[in-house]
């Protein structure tokens, strides 16, 4: 979220930081917000309400998540919430079997058929967003995230086309002597940064100490320059 | 997400991102934004985002 030129956001994120994650110009956010100092994270929960800022940690945010729906929208009636359960395990696999079987129904109510078929559809949309998803995580820099991500993709998606094509790209990490320097690069600076409490002043300053020595180590990497970066963003 | 922003389940985790104190007060409603431009299949409009868990992450490029 930034509210600079267009070009400056461009460069910066997606160019230099090769950014996968959404962005957004926003005029005027920071004014709205009362950000005093960058980066700065809010948190907002499912309910559209804001939760804090700073990025809670993985607990606060599964915590988070698990109040949210993952099913496109479907009508209230209880007839349909089997179809709502499906999509929140994420239990793809049996969501098809599922539909394909109500929809192999000859008379089959036609507003049950008609949603059936949606969600069919909906379901073979997301299938093809994965697939983008797998291309973005594959082409880098930040291997580490896309690394964790693909093992997501392969598990919720077992039995469909992303599950084989993310499971190509992460055999292909495991042997590529680049990507695998990428990755222990990027391990390294997850580890570091979660062993300090940036919410303290002097934890932010042994951090940017070992940041400095961090991207020496592993210099001519991808983490090296998140390393670089988050340094002069803790510095202010 | 950060940097700009993140949407959770949809998410994306912005795993390395510090932070530093704004104004924003807990519990009420965030204040609406237009957004002038998205990359990276981001959210359309600010309404977009609503049921989801999103981190806004509030960046500069300097």
């Amino acid at each position: 979220m930034s509210d600079e030129q267009e070009n400056l956001i461009e460069e910066t994120f997606i160019t230099k930081l090769g950014a996968k994650y959404p962005l957004v110009k926003a005029k005027g956010c920071n004014e709205k917000y009362g950000i005093k100092g960058f980066p700065t994270v809010v948190v907002i929960d499912a309910n559209g309400v804001v939760y804090g800022e700073g990025i809670p940690p993985e607990s606060v945010i599964e915590e988070l998540l698990a109040g949210v729906s993952l099913a496109p929208k479907l009508p209230k009636e209880p007839r349909y919430d089997p179809l709502r359960t499906m999509w929140d395990k994420r239990e793809h696999g049996k969501l098809r079997d599922y539909l394909d079987k109500m929809l192999a129904q000859p008379n089959l109510d036609a507003a049950m058929r008609e949603v059936f078929e949606a969600q069919k559809a909906e379901l073979g949309k997301r299938i093809e967003a994965q697939q983008k998803r797998i291309e973005r995580f594959a082409a880098g820099p930040d291997y580490a995230a896309s690394e964790g991500q693909l093992e997501r993709i392969m598990k919720e998606w077992k039995g469909f086309p992303p599950e084989a094509a993310a499971k190509k790209e992460l055999d292909r990490f495991a042997t590529d002597a680049t990507i695998k320097k990428e990755l222990a690069a990027g391990k390294a600076l997850q580890k570091l940064v979660a062993a300090h409490d940036t919410s303290k002043a002097a934890q932010v300053r042994k951090l940017v100490d070992e940041l400095g020595k961090f991207r020496k180590k592993y210099v001519g990497t991808h983490a090296a320059k998140q390393a670089e970066e988050m340094m002069g963003q803790l510095r202010g | 997400m950060i940097r700009p922003i993140h949407v959770f389940a949809g998410v994306a985790v912005a795993a390395l991102a510090v932070s530093v104190p704004g104004q924003v007060a807990k519990g009420s409603a965030p204040p609406e934004l237009q957004f002038e431009k998205v990359w990276n299949d981001g959210p359309a409009t600010f309404a977009d985002m609503l049921g989801k868990v999103v981190l806004l992450d509030f960046s500069q490029t300097w």
